[in-house]
């Protein structure tokens, strides 16, 4: 089942198209939204959050229409890119007010500020104002705001912006924890190694159109015009391509270091097939094989036409 | 209706704790300020036509002319701007409230505080163009003394300010929504509509917001119809502006109607979204 659903869904700016016709589903789970900046990710979160209106089509999360709709927003928790904060107030004042605006009260609103504080590691700050904050502390008051109210989706625009690898790894393990309890997150970045590390569900955006959509490895393989990079690590590279150059589906072999060769092939299921046959006739040792262009920053490079 | 009044505290909290506040409460306080200089500069009034004349001239042509309009503008152009300026309205429009309620609580919120403020401001003044006088022992022979009664004017005054607070609060908050530049517009409303043609002598000045709250305060203070009765304005015209009876309170209250329906139209149909924000 989806959770947002996009139909033939356009926005403009005027004459800048930020949305272009883009049809598709978010389902359950963690999706990565990823594209350069300008693709239209931020819009696209935009719309799913009723902040921005449709020039074209629609747009409906947990099926219904989410414009200036209380009840399918207060599902919602959305955590903005840029900073989001009211001056002088403390990062507990501030997650305590949008958890009673999203209607809770008493001691379930305590007992749950008390928790996003914790998670989000903010507990030694949360008395202090806002203002004094460093980039990575105001990321992380946004995070326990979007998670005060408990809410089923979590649309997060670049949320590892401005954290440190300590507070990124923290958050990563964060998302991962709520997925399990069956949340269900939408979060761009441009960071591509990011997303590839909480998820391979992916959701390619360029020029406001989607260019690819679904599982990582599952996009790569639909690449048909672009061939797979096989990349074997051994001590003896060049005695190993001697035995694949002859192969018809091998379309190029490269030496890209000193221990290891890359494959270029159309059909990498027969490649690694017969690879494993030559391996063991020569009794080569081989320390690594692996796929090495089905990174998401390598399908996003090919599927962008940028360098992977 | 939990977070309505969570909205409301929030709103009323951060208007009491920021910077503008200061800049607001110098603003209200200038007119007692000249009133305590001219005091200190000036000889003891001796005529209570003039003092008369000093106490309601002050309330009327700085307070309730330029100072509330001029804190009015202030707050209500930033009602909903400021939110969007500081990228805060994505927290409200996202909560458990729809865009109307968000305007409707923050406005009553805002309107609270400035209402409060506008009334200290108003004893204040009262305090500083009176306090040392006995009325009754003065000398004078203005229609209004020998009744006049500074506490019942003070009454007067405070009964009918919220109205004008509330309707120009109104105006500046549509204004506010109307336009990404609204300063600008809200200067020449306050300018040309209010300053200037709520105070030529034609029949134009009935249409602005000024003269409605001049006939809500001259029925509440009747003695008030002297100060705008003067030479250039013809006694037909003068009685067609101030009508016998007339409270002026249906037009403010059509103003705020018109100006909060309006409002609430753009905040339910426009994004509030600062356009770069959008554009990434």
């Amino acid at each position: 089942m989806s959770i947002i659903e996009l139909n033939a869904l356009s926005k403009w700016y005027g004459e800048v198209i930020g949305l272009n016709n883009v049809t598709t589903r978010v389902g359950h789970g963690i999706t990565g939204l990823v594209g350069p900046n300008g693709a239209g990710k931020s819009t696209l979160m935009g719309l799913a959050m009723g902040q921005l209106r449709p020039s074209k089509g629609a747009i409906t999360v947990f099926g219904d229409r989410v414009w200036d709709n209380p009840h399918v927003l207060t599902r919602i928790g959305y955590c903005p890119e840029g900073d989001a904060f009211w001056p002088n107030v403390t990062g507990r004042q501030f997650v305590t007010f949008l958890g009673r605006a999203s209607g809770m009260h008493g001691a379930a609103l305590k007992t749950a500020v008390h928790e996003v504080i914790e998670s989000t590691g903010m507990t030694p700050h949360a008395d202090r104002a806002i203002r004094g904050y460093s980039k990575g502390m105001r990321q992380r008051i946004k995070l326990a705001q979007t998670l005060v109210h408990r809410p089923q989706l979590l649309i997060l625009d670049e949320p590892f912006t401005g954290a440190d690898p300590v507070a990124r790894h923290h958050l990563a393990d964060l998302f991962r924890e709520l997925a399990e309890r069956g949340v269900d997150i939408l979060l761009s970045s441009h960071v591509l190694h990011e997303v590839e590390a909480l998820t391979r569900q992916i959701l390619m955006i360029d020029h406001g159109r989607i260019v690819a959509e679904g599982d990582l490895q599952t996009v790569r393989r639909e690449l048909h015009d672009r061939p797979h990079a096989i990349r074997v690590r051994l001590d003896q590279p060049r005695r190993l391509g001697r035995r694949l150059v002859d192969l018809e589906e091998v379309m190029s072999l490269r030496i890209a270091a000193a221990d290891t060769l890359i494959i270029e092939t159309a059909s990498p299921d027969r490649v690694h097939h017969q690879l494993s046959g030559i391996i063991l006739e020569e009794g080569i040792a081989v320390r690594e094989i692996a796929a090495a262009d089905e990174s998401l920053e390598a399908v996003f490079g090919y599927l962008t036409n940028r360098s992977a | 209706m939990r977070p309505i009044a969570a909205l409301f505290t929030f709103t009323v909290r951060q208007m009491l704790f920021s910077r503008k506040l200061w800049m607001t409460l110098l603003l209200l306080a200038a007119p007692s300020a000249l009133i305590v200089t001219i005091r200190s500069v000036a000889p003891p009034v001796e005529d209570a036509g003039e003092l008369w004349d000093r106490y309601h001239g002050s309330v009327q042509f700085l307070l309730v002319m330029v100072i509330i309009p001029l804190v009015c503008m202030v707050y209500g152009v930033g009602l909903i701007g400021s939110e969007v300026e500081g990228h805060t309205l994505a927290h409200l429009i996202t909560r458990r409230m729809r865009r109307a309620t968000v305007l409707l609580v923050k406005f009553a919120a805002t309107a609270l505080v400035l209402v409060v403020l506008s009334e200290l401001a108003l004893a204040a003044l009262y305090a500083c163009a009176l306090a040392g006088y006995d009325v009754s022992s003065l000398t004078g022979a203005a229609p209004a003394h020998a009744h006049w009664s500074p506490g019942r004017d003070l009454l007067g005054y405070m009964a009918t300010i919220p109205a004008g607070v509330v309707g120009f609060l109104a105006v500046f908050t549509l204004i506010g929504l109307l336009t990404a530049q609204p300063l600008a517009l809200s200067v020449f409303y306050l300018i040309a509509m209010e300053v200037v043609m709520g105070n030529v002598p034609t029949g134009a000045q009935a249409y602005t917001l000024l003269h409605a709250q001049r006939v809500a305060m001259v029925y509440a203070i009747p003695e008030l119809s002297d100060l705008f009765h003067h030479a250039e304005i013809s006694a037909g015209l003068h009685d067609r502006l101030f009508p016998e009876g007339a409270t002026g309170l249906p037009q403010l209250l059509g103003v705020v109607l018109a100006a909060l329906v309006l409002s609430i139209v753009l905040v339910t149909v426009r994004e509030l979204m600062p356009t770069k924000v959008a554009r990434e």
